[in-house]
């Protein structure tokens, strides 16, 4: 093949990834806003129903969240990152008290930058999963049903 | 769950996706994609965010191949959670290579679970799509 395929920079996956670890924790829009495209979605699922909302919506949840702030760095870990060109993809699990959570991210090099476009969740506990998607979604009023 | 039988599923989407785009094929992109799947990537040099029926629209205002046409197209690796999955392929459509993330999830965990395209990122490495400044 003609194009070159080359595994995501550890540097930049680990600024990625503890960016949006910082802005989860947090719910820091600021730092988010650093981090992901404005045009940036989270995507899950409810019960078979696919859930979005923007970025903004899910600050504001996870500023509700209260989540421990202590030890950002020792609750979560990149499991595999990839790019190809101005695009990327990252797998980072995430460890909380009552279980994990799983995401993938697809990326994008815009300006020189390079920015999460999409996120889109798993976790391994359901109700982890509605508080960091779905709920996120409800309280706001900001997600679309399937 | 058995992983073999949804790399299957999910091979199967992508087909469906590729043929769905390549041959114009209106029925299998709406099969292979969810309703509210985004794409974003880079083409020439603009960075675009769209919804499926945007895509659909371009996919038939371009000059569709006849179905069964051979096109050129390697799923490079697929990697799964639970009920999200990633694909990355390259693929060559419309003059132009591409190379996509396609991001999926299943409705349902078990074997009647249904995978569908919710994100795509993209971009173009060679023809017609090129962007003309160098990426910085």
């Amino acid at each position: 093949m003609g194009y070159e395929h080359q595994s995501l920079e550890t540097g930049i996956a680990s600024q990625i990834a503890h960016a949006v670890m910082e802005a989860i924790v947090r719910g820091d829009a600021k730092i988010a806003g650093e981090v992901f495209h404005p045009d940036a979605t989270i995507t899950g699922q409810q019960d078979g129903i696919l859930v979005r909302c923007d970025v903004q919506a899910y600050m504001e949840y996870c500023r509700r969240l209260r989540l421990p702030r202590r030890g950002v760095n020792l609750r979560y870990q990149i499991e595999w990152a990839d790019v190809s060109g101005p695009i990327g993809a990252l797998k980072l699990t995430e460890i909380y008290p009552h279980g994990e959570l799983t995401s993938y991210m697809t990326l994008s090099k815009v300006n020189g930058r390079w920015l999460v476009n999409n996120r889109t969740l798993h976790a391994a506990v359901q109700t982890l999963s509605e508080n960091l998607v779905s709920g996120s979604c409800n309280d706001t009023a900001k997600l679309s049903g399937q | 769950m058995d992983f073999g039988a949804e790399h299957d599923d999910i091979r199967r989407v992508v087909i469906d996706y590729l043929e769905g785009m390549v041959w114009g094929d209106e029925q299998k992109l709406h099969r292979a994609f969810h309703p509210q799947a985004l794409q974003v990537g880079h083409f020439a040099d603009v960075y675009e965010f769209f919804p499926l029926d945007e895509f659909v629209a371009w996919v038939k205002a371009e000059e569709t191949q006849t179905d069964g046409t051979p096109y050129r197209a390697e799923l490079l690796s697929i990697e799964i959670t639970g009920t999200v999955a990633i694909a990355k392929l390259t693929d060559t459509c419309f003059g132009t290579d591409f190379t996509d993330y396609l991001v999926l999830v299943k409705n349902r965990p078990d074997p009647s679970g249904k995978w569908q395209i919710v994100t795509k990122a993209y971009h173009v490495h060679s023809g017609r799509g090129l962007p003309v400044t160098a990426p910085s």
